[in-house]
Formats: C-alpha cells, sequence, structure tokens
C-alpha cells in the first residue's frame, strides 16, 4: 500500500481505519513509499494522490492495482496496468475456496450498500456465489 | 433571494446562515453529481468535500449514488482475480 493511500485510509478513525491499521502493526499490509511523482497521473486522470499513487505502485512491481474507483480503473486501462475490484476478489475468492459461501454473502450484501456497485454487476456476483463449489461448473 | 427567505423564515434561521447552507450543499451536490459522471475520482471528492474516504463511502452510500465501476471492468477484474489466487495457489 502507498503511503499516500495508508495515510487516506487512516486519516480518521473509523471502523474500517481500525482495521486496516491493525493489519499495518501485523505487517501483512506494508506501507511503501513511492519516489516516482504521482502528480503528472493526479493532473491527467483527475486521481487524487492515493489513488495516483497506487496505480503506479501496481505499475512498478509489475503487479495488480486493487481500486474500486472508476477513474483509477480508467487510469489503469490506459497503462496497460492490470487492476481488480473488491467484488472481483470476493467472488474469485468464494470461488476458489478461500472464502465461505455463508461470508461471502454476507460480504455480498456489505458491498452492496457500500460498494454501490450496478444491479448487474451484484446480480453476477450473486450467481457466482451461489454457485460456488456446487458442481465445479462457473456459471 | 425569494427563496433563501422562504427558507430562513421556515427554519428560523439568519438569511446569511441560509445562503451559507445552500451554497455548502450546492458544492456537495456538484462533486457528487461529477463523482457520479466519472469526472472525479472518489479520492478527489472525498477531498473536495473535506471527508476521509471512509466518510464519502457513506455518503455516496446513504445517498444512493452508484460507483460508476462498468460491468466488463467488473469481469476483467474479476478474470484478474482469478488468476492471480490461482498463481499463488501453484
Amino acid at each position: 500500500m502507498g503511503g499516500a493511500a495508508a495515510d487516506e485510509a487512516l486519516a480518521k478513525r473509523s471502523d474500517d481505519a481500525i482495521a486496516i491499521a491493525t493489519l499495518i502493526e501485523e505487517g501483512r499490509i506494508r506501507r511503501i513509499s513511492i519516489e516516482e511523482d504521482s502528480r503528472g497521473l493526479m493532473r491527467d486522470f483527475r486521481l487524487h494522490a492515493g489513488e495516483a499513487e497506487a496505480v503506479l505502485l501496481a505499475r512498478r512491481k509489475k503487479s495488480v492495482c486493487g481500486t474500486d474507483d472508476g477513474r483509477a480503473i480508467r487510469c489503469c486501462k490506459v497503462l496497460g496496468v492490470r487492476f481488480t475490484t473488491a467484488m472481483g476478489l470476493l467472488v474469485a475468492l468464494t470461488e476458489t475456496g478461500e472464502l465461505e459461501k455463508s461470508l461471502a454473502s454476507e460480504l455480498l450484501v456489505k458491498l452492496e450498500r457500500f460498494g454501490r456497485y450496478h444491479p448487474r454487476i451484484l446480480e453476477d456476483a450473486g450467481l457466482r456465489i451461489s454457485a460456488a463449489g456446487e458442481d465445479g461448473e462457473k456459471p | 433571494m425569494r427563496r433563501v427567505r422562504e427558507l430562513a423564515k421556515k427554519e428560523r434561521k439568519e438569511l446569511s446562515t441560509v445562503a451559507r447552507e445552500l451554497i455548502d450543499q450546492g458544492w456537495v451536490l456538484v462533486a457528487l453529481r461529477e463523482y457520479r459522471e466519472g469526472k472525479l475520482s472518489l479520492g478527489t471528492m472525498a477531498s473536495r468535500l473535506g471527508l476521509s474516504l471512509s466518510e464519502a463511502i457513506d455518503l455516496l452510500s446513504e445517498l444512493g449514488v452508484r460507483s460508476p465501476i462498468e460491468y466488463d471492468d467488473y469481469l476483467a477484474s474479476y478474470a484478474t482475480a482469478s488468476s492471480l489466487i490461482g498463481d499463488s495457489e501453484r
């Protein structure tokens, strides 16, 4: 996680900020400072510092950018950086059995509220989660 | 001005207070509209409104503003996540 993204995530003592702070303390999330200047991306794609840094970090590490932001996704596509979203991860983790279906269903409800995804996305994710592990076939 | 006076009377507030509140609410509305249209990122919108990311997400959720993530982007993100998990298991 980029330093600016971590600062943004930890800005206020919300529940998710506390969870992220704990993961950082436990060393399960690492803060990485980026030397590369993110101002160009911020200007060109109208991104905030944390989002620009996340894209730059993924590009530098030839890795995947995890974001639920539409503009950051557009930036990833233009720069050829692979990206994933919370919903994509939720479905994939459920299908591979890393996440139990009951927990996945609970998280889907949360994402419906806080992720504010398009109904078509929610429907597709719901179907894939329901079908996960039933017959080994993906819907 | 007539509407501002009307609202000030209704809410029993000073004219200047009501005017300031309306400007603030208009500022929020403009930011939300730009976000919904995909012109602003979540972080930029939050920063413009002086909110943390978490507070911005709560506000969007409360007002029912949909995420600008498209279906095809979700499918691509799902494919990437699947291959990522597959790679880590190998």
